[in-house]
């Protein structure tokens, strides 16, 4: 510890600088514990994303809550107001969210996504008298949901590259007869012809997917793929 | 039998993307013996030096996310001199071998794209080349020891790391940085690299670098900004001027103390803004030394390693496709690759070889071809009581390395000029 007046070195636990007096003004030694005191230092300024956000959030509210309220008041109903606060609902779940969060958790929010996405399509067949939720939307979503959390997990997931080339080839596969299921759907719920497109894609994933799939037993051949492709 | 290939290192993922038809990151270094060269042997040397250097012997390959560096299926062949120096290294060659070794009268050059290391280890590898063509021609019993190493052994793991990884910091260091004066010049119809090289004794040299209190490279950096100062003054109203800065290279070896022989060194833009005062060559090699010893500490070099490596695991930039990354990476060359400095001043410094060694080589050089926007650049390379400063440039005039090498007359340190083959004292 310094004067900062004579700049002499003081022993420890001194209070003032004997030769000029002046205060020391952290007489604590560093050996001895020292107690924080919260109420000398200045308080630093935490709430500049909060801040953003509580008026991003503020702003989210006012326009849903105002469109449903002129909407009332104007037709006795929540007319094309419902439209507008749903929008702004699922919008602020999918983009303002995960910005609450330190950051972005893909585990969380991938799932909080589609269920939102889910959610807002339930609204817009119920709004609109459609028969379309449980027989189209609802499936091929889950089913995107479901590709994308696998293709999530298996970027992430820490196993062999061989395995990893397996189960890539299954992903492709698996995802050319989603295509073929999503074609089923189509056709289920709206009066077009089965199968039209959707052999051609599954096809194609198909080939792709088994390539994959061979490749990982072929050593060479992995290890080429992964020279042209390593990211 | 598939051959062996790595990753880029951090620094060689921008030279790939900013090479054009007419332009590649190339340098030089080359060795002059007391005797003509036997290309006989010097291929059996090259062949040689295969399985102790594999990160040199590599061809450049083209993936779907990245370039990636491929093992040769043969040694380069030894070419004689074909052009000038530093002859543009197409795609295609590099697709073959990325660096090339020549022969002229008594002289051994090695040139390397800039994408397999950096003038560090081409020193490295030219001392080896050199020893083994040695052994072979003269029968000399070279020893393994320091940077001749011994080729009997496996190449060591932390010869073939990327350093940067290792070494970068948890944040980032800005770029930004003021932009710096930019030379001009109109383009030489001949093409090609022009150099002007000026021999110095390097007593002289440390003599008086010791006089102004710096360093050898602060000397020239502060007498090359003087230089471009003077040019600046002579063409640019004042009011338009802008900073002098010079780009030097540093040797991270040394910072992080490691022995890779791949690509580690990082630039520092040192320099004065001569604006605000007409400085004098004392002050400019004090503010430089200091400038270097401050920029060049191991916390802030980690921070501008970050700079770097982070955007290089970014979740985006690994999954864009290689023709996006070059886009990308072209974009943040041209804005701060070659902006923020003047010109390039690499020293090599003094490069000290076996005696065994020593009574065969006569000289050596340095030189680092133009870069993309700088039409001229310098190379410095200290070898026996010689120092080599080469100068190259793709332009007419020879305004600089006049200015330059004349401000070193004045100084009382006597220099030999050499360009092509006529040689004046001045």
């Amino acid at each position: 510890m310094y004067c900062v007046k004579c700049g002499v070195q003081l022993e420890d636990g001194l209070t003032a600088c004997p030769l000029c007096s002046t205060p020391v003004w952290n007489p604590e030694p560093a050996k001895r514990n020292i107690h924080y005191n919260p109420d000398l230092y200045p308080k630093q300024d935490v709430r500049g994303k909060f801040t953003i956000l509580s008026l991003v959030t503020l702003i989210f509210a006012a326009i849903s809550l105002g469109c449903l309220i002129a909407c009332l008041n104007y037709y006795g109903r929540a007319d094309w107001s419902a439209y507008v606060a749903f929008s702004a609902l699922f919008l602020y779940v999918t983009a303002v969210l995960p910005a609450w969060f330190p950051r972005y958790y893909p585990v969380i929010f991938i799932p909080v996504t589609f269920a939102a996405l889910e959610g807002f399509l339930l609204f817009l067949c119920l709004y609109t008298g459609g028969h379309w939720f449980l027989s189209l939307a609802f499936p091929v979503v889950g089913m995107v949901f479901l590709f994308t959390y696998a293709a999530f997990w298996l970027a992430r997931a820490g196993i062999l590259p061989r395995l990893k080339l397996r189960l890539l080839g299954i992903w492709f596969i698996l995802l050319g007869a989603a295509t073929m299921l999503i074609e089923l759907f189509i056709h289920i719920t709206f009066p077009l012809p089965m199968f039209n497109w959707s052999l051609y894609t599954a096809g194609v994933f198909a080939v792709f997917g088994l390539f994959l799939f061979i490749a990982s037993f072929i050593k060479p051949l992995r290890r080429a793929l992964y020279k042209k492709t390593f990211v | 039998m598939s051959r062996s290939w790595m990753r880029l290192d951090n620094a060689a993922l921008i030279f790939p993307a900013v090479r054009n038809s007419r332009w590649a990151n190339t340098f030089r270094l080359s060795a002059d013996l007391t005797d003509p060269v036997d290309p006989a042997v010097l291929q059996q040397a090259v062949e040689d030096l295969m399985p102790r250097f594999p990160s040199y012997y590599l061809r450049l390959g083209t993936g779907f996310f990245w370039y990636f560096l491929e093992e040769v299926k043969a040694p380069p062949r030894v070419r004689p001199e074909y052009a000038y120096p530093l002859a543009h290294m197409s795609a295609r060659e590099q697709r073959q071998c990325c660096f090339r070794v020549l022969y002229h009268d008594r002289r051994v050059a090695v040139e390397f794209f800039h994408v397999l290391t950096d003038g560090t280890g081409g020193v490295i590898f030219l001392k080896n080349l050199l020893a083994q063509y040695i052994r072979l021609r003269y029968g000399e019993e070279v020893p393994s020891g320091g940077d001749i190493l011994c080729l009997e052994e496996e190449p060591r793991e932390i010869e073939l790391t990327d350093a940067f990884q290792r070494c970068s910091g948890k944040y980032p260091l800005s770029r930004r940085e003021d932009t710096a004066y930019r030379l001009r010049g109109r383009p030489d119809p001949r093409g090609g690299t022009h150099v002007i090289t000026g021999l110095v004794k390097t007593a002289d040299l440390k003599a008086a670098a010791k006089a102004c209190g710096a360093t050898v490279t602060a000397l020239l950096s502060a007498l090359m900004t003087d230089t471009i100062t003077e040019i600046q003054a002579a063409h640019v109203p004042r009011k338009s001027w802008k900073p002098v800065k010079v780009t030097v290279p540093v040797n991270l070896r040394k910072v992080f103390d490691t022995e890779t022989l791949r690509n580690f060194s990082l630039v520092l833009n040192i320099g004065v803004d001569p604006r605000l005062k007409d400085y004098s060559l004392e002050e400019l090699c004090r503010e430089y030394r200091e400038q270097m010893a401050l920029e060049s500490a191991p916390e802030k070099m980690a921070g501008r390693i970050a700079a770097n490596v982070l955007p290089q695991w970014a979740m985006g930039m690994r999954v864009a496709p290689l023709f996006l990354k070059t886009l990308v990476l072209r974009a943040i060359y041209s804005r701060v690759g070659e902006r923020k400095g003047c010109i390039n001043i690499s020293n090599m410094g003094q490069v000290n070889l076996p005696p065994e060694m020593a009574r065969h080589v006569d000289r050596m050089d340095f030189m680092i071809g133009v870069q993309f926007t700088y039409p001229n650049n310098c190379s410095v390379v200290s070898y026996g009581d010689t120092t080599c400063i080469n100068m190259v440039r793709n332009i007419q005039e020879t305004e600089l390395e006049r200015r330059f090498f004349t401000r070193l007359v004045r100084m009382g340190i006597p220099v030999l000029i050499e360009s092509g083959d006529a040689e004046e004292e001045l």
